[in-house]
């Protein structure tokens, strides 16, 4: 894993983004990190990562990503939608309505497939950190299932972001700018010479790369006009000459015949570009309420201009720092739905669900619709996530991975999903006293709450701990009594 | 909604610690409170009127129970799983009901239910998933599709925010489909294994006791916050687990999981709260194979459970104002497969029970296709029995909650 040489020369000058020093790295460094970058911080994980120091550490979180395979039952959907979609073009208008009934409603189902098999990918450490910086791409380069109505379109859209997310980020910018995914969402298609559609433009310029009252209006609509001519077909992007508003444009300051990639260089000149990106990061990453110094952001913004707006070198930057690391910063992010749902399962042991009552629907009731955030801004984060139905949702979540009627309490629902995207031969979907011994080696209330304990940003404090357990050791079955109380605990919702 | 916070601050404990007054002061208090956490029913018209939903999960084979037991064809589609005529509960001249459910049949006969024959949908689907999201959703369109019927009804509906009783309680930990709806509406799920009560308010006070003790540093961080809320959605946990184990008045069911959850709706019910509507599930009816016994066991789990809850309801005087409605997601293909089964099929019965149920069996008798490739037809569009619910029985308007085309149908008794 190669780190741009340039990056880290600027960073070892920073008064906050120096190394931390490998000798200061220790257990609860090492847990900070794993539990912010990934999902989780197990025994297993924090042995590891104290065994190969930061350094190693960081260089090795992004190791996982390689393409993600398309899953049969996947691959088997997208099939059928298009054969219902040739079914149509032969229909009458009130058999047409009925079929795109039925279109929609697989295609919904191909999404939740896709999700499921998704969960189970980010589970896996190997990819954990990787697809939770896809989480935070997403939010930034925002499409939604609501509007983007073909999963193919979502699924290449997300590999896109997999293959070319960690390089740097005007290509990545471009890209996107030619996916089918974004040219639906932001209505793309529909911008062209003398129609220009702004939608593209201003969501570029605002929530893409610079951020609010760093451009002007003029520069939106001069922008939209270098976007015209943007089109897809089943092949792919493509670009319509004719479409395209090929005369001379002004912005920021600048005149020439730009399109749409030479406007977004343009982009990366403006000094905003270079805090923008990193700012959204150190939310997502960092704090979402306590905001960083800004001459850090300023720092940081020129050490990853530096390296050519590399987004590796950003992350290696932030994870390696010393102000990563700093007190203020440490266990006190409340997680997300997608972080609890897959921090409760890694550190369970247990697997994701292959049916969606015991994965993507729990996250979903928490707040969080895989690859469906509420508007172009994505989701909003920190304690937006808590309310009274989150919290509720949570309960279930935690309720459901106890529940002792385990297997026999599966649905006719959930079967469907189980014979249909498969499941491994003797899948863990619940934890019971066999599999705490098995898989946890937890043989007692004292093992578990030690466990447990281990599995928090912010530990309970030893007489609260001993409180909880006393209440246990009195009910009928201590241990799921115990689990319950800690899972449910709010320090579990913080990370 | 009201927080819990804001409850003792109102019994004048603002800026007090608990632990300063000690816990049994605050245990004593919130004691008295409780009678008051909830707010009472208003006790006028319709505004106390309650739909229990009853989901028979995997799709119901209809035809096994409401039987055309006259039909040569009912015979000749099923060989091994015909009912004979002679074990089966006339209903009338052409129907009878399954063996296993002779106390359903004394509600049929005390005027008390409603049989609507052939609901389903045109173009039916035949996956679990899809079909049951259809009808949960009552939507055919491609927009409205997130929402469940019964949480566009409540959203309607607008709760108070001062106010923290559930709209819709269901039975079991997955909010069901039928309740869901994004945003906030007030629906409460009562799990199947709850924090025993004992357990659960000495958990709480730890809590509080953490909360109190970490003191001011951390009030405005994120753990004071979660802490808070967090509490908040156990009080109301604490209430209403609290009023399930107050009930004195419990009445005899049945010893199944089906019929505990009954029993604890009835106890809602007739605790005072102004819950709307409850959600219970009944599992296992995807009988592909092997169907005799199992359909057996579970349509006698209905019927007992159904019956009981009835019975329930009359004893407490509450059997007015409550409507008890089956569902599933389809019923089964009338020819039988070569496993001692049914597939997948499409219309089957509702059964709708409630003092004011119009009586008797709607609909006509079901016509078995000669062709065992085919299906049941349907005679009555599920929304069409949705929106005489919400229009008949609660009183407002169907049109944009359940949208579409689709004749009316009474399932009231006249005058009520």
């Amino acid at each position: 894993m190669q780190i741009s040489k340039t990056g880290f020369s600027a960073a070892a000058n920073s008064r906050f983004w120096a190394p931390l020093p490998e000798k200061q790295w220790d257990l609860p460094k090492a847990g900070h990190l794993l539990r912010r970058a990934g999902f989780s911080a197990t025994p297993e994980m924090v042995s590891l990562a104290m065994t190969n120091g930061l350094g190693k550490t960081v260089a090795q979180l992004f190791d996982g990503r390689d393409e993600m395979p398309l899953p049969r039952a996947v691959s088997q959907s997208l099939a059928e939608e298009r054969r219902l979609i040739r079914r149509r073009r032969k229909q009458k208008k009130a058999q047409k309505q009925k079929t795109t009934d039925e279109i929609n409603r697989l295609r919904r189902q191909t999404v939740i497939d896709y999700n499921i098999f998704w969960l189970q990918r980010a589970a896996d450490p190997k990819f954990s950190a990787h697809e939770k910086y896809l989480l935070f791409l997403q939010n930034v380069l925002v499409v939604s299932s609501d509007s983007v109505r073909k999963p193919e379109s979502l699924i290449d859209y997300q590999a896109l972001l997999r293959r070319e997310g960690l390089g740097r980020y005007p290509a990545l910018v471009k890209s996107v700018s030619k996916s089918p995914a974004m040219i639906t969402y932001l209505n793309l298609r529909s911008n062209e010479v003398g129609r220009p559609n702004e939608n593209f433009a201003r969501e570029l310029l605002e929530l893409f790369t610079l951020g609010e009252g760093n451009y002007t209006e003029d520069d939106v609509k001069e922008t939209a006009r270098a976007f015209t001519g943007y089109k897809f077909n089943r092949k792919g992007f493509f670009y319509a000459e004719e479409s395209f508003d090929a005369g001379e444009k002004k912005i920021f300051g600048k005149s020439g015949h730009y399109n749409g990639d030479q406007v977004i260089d343009l982009v990366f000149e403006q000094p905003a570009a270079r805090s923008y990106l990193p700012s959204e990061l150190i939310q997502f990453y960092v704090s979402a309420q306590v905001a960083i110094p800004p001459e850090a952001l300023q720092e940081l913004g020129e050490i990853w201009q530096a390296s050519g707006f590399d987004n590796l070198v950003l992350l290696e930057t932030v994870f390696r720092s010393r102000l990563f690391y700093s007190e203020q910063y440490r266990g006190q992010e409340i997680k997300s739905p997608v972080d609890y749902y897959i921090g409760l399962v890694q550190a369970l042991d247990l697997d994701v669900a292959v049916f969606p009552s015991g994965s993507v629907n729990l996250i979903k009731r928490m707040g969080q619709e895989l690859m469906k955030p509420p508007n172009v801004r994505g989701w909003v984060g920190g304690r937006s996530w808590i309310n009274a139905t989150a919290v509720r949702a949570r309960r279930a979540a935690v309720a459901k991975v106890l529940d002792s009627a385990g297997e026999e309490s599966l649905t006719a629902v959930d079967l469907e999903f189980v014979r249909r995207l498969g499941a491994s031969k003797a899948p863990a979907y619940f934890v019971t006293p066999d599999h705490l011994k098995n898989h946890l080696n937890v043989n007692s209330l004292h093992d578990l709450g030690g466990y447990l304990q281990s599995q928090m940003a912010d530990p309970l404090p030893a007489a609260e701990l001993n409180e909880l357990a006393k209440i246990a050791g009195a009910q009928d079955e201590p241990l799921l009594e115990l689990m319950s109380f800690m899972l449910n605990h709010p320090r579990f919702y913080l990370c | 909604m009201m927080r819990r916070r804001d409850f003792l601050a109102a019994a004048g404990l603002l800026g007090i610690s608990p632990l300063a007054l000690g816990m049994n002061f605050e245990r004593r208090l919130l004691k008295k409170s409780l009678r008051q956490y909830f707010k009472p029913s208003k006790g006028d018209g319709n505004e106390q009127r309650v739909l229990v939903l009853v989901h028979l999960a995997g799709g119901n084979d209809g035809l096994n129970t409401v039987i055309p037991v006259n039909d040569p064809a009912y015979y000749k589609s099923r060989p091994t799983l015909a009912i004979a005529k002679s074990t089966a509960i006339p209903l009338n001249a052409d129907l009878a009901l399954h063996p296993g459910m002779k106390e359903l049949a004394q509600v049929y006969g005390d005027k008390q239910m409603t049989i609507l024959q052939g609901v389903g949908y045109p173009e039916p689907n035949r996956s679990h998933f899809r079909s049951l999201e259809i009808w949960e959703t009552a939507s055919s369109s491609a927009e409205d599709i997130e929402e469940g019927w019964v949480a566009r009804f409540l959203k309607q509906q607008q709760p108070d925010n001062d106010d923290p009783t559930p709209q819709a309680i269901h039975l079991g930990t997955e909010i069901p489909d039928v309740l869901y709806t994004p945003q906030d509406i007030g629906v409460f799920g009562l799990a199947r294994r709850r924090i025993k009560a004992d357990a659960l308010g000495p958990g709480m006070e730890q809590l509080e006791r953490e909360a109190a003790r970490t003191g001011d540093e951390r009030t405005e961080g994120n753990l004071a916050y979660v802490t808070d809320v967090v509490l908040d959605t156990l009080a109301t946990e604490q209430e209403i687990a609290s009023i399930l184990r107050k009930d004195r008045s419990r009445g005899d069911f049945p010893k199944s999981g089906f019929s505990r959850r009954l029993r604890s709706v009835a106890s809602l019910i007739d605790s005072g709260l102004s819950t709307r509507v409850y959600h219970v599930s009944l599992g296992g009816f995807d009988t592909h194979a092997n169907q005799a016994n199992r359909h057996t066991r579970l349509l006698r789990t209905l019927s007992a459970g159904l019956t009981a809850f009835q019975k329930d309801l009359q004893r407490r005087g509450v059997a007015g104002r409550v409507m008890t409605m089956t569902y599933s997601e389809f019923g089964r293909r009338p020819w039988e497969n070569e496993s001692g089964g049914t597939d997948h099929g499409t219309a089957a019965p509702i059964f709708l029970l409630g003092e004011q149920a119009r009586s008797g069996v709607v609909g006509p008798v079901a016509s078995i296709p000669l062709d065992p490739a085919k299906d049941l037809g349907y005679e009555t569009d599920f929304r069409a029995v949705y929106a005489a619910m919400l229009e008949d029985w609660f009183e407002v308007p169907a049109k944009t909650i359940v949208p579409g085309n689709f004749s009316s149908i009474k399932v009231l008794k006249n005058g009520a």
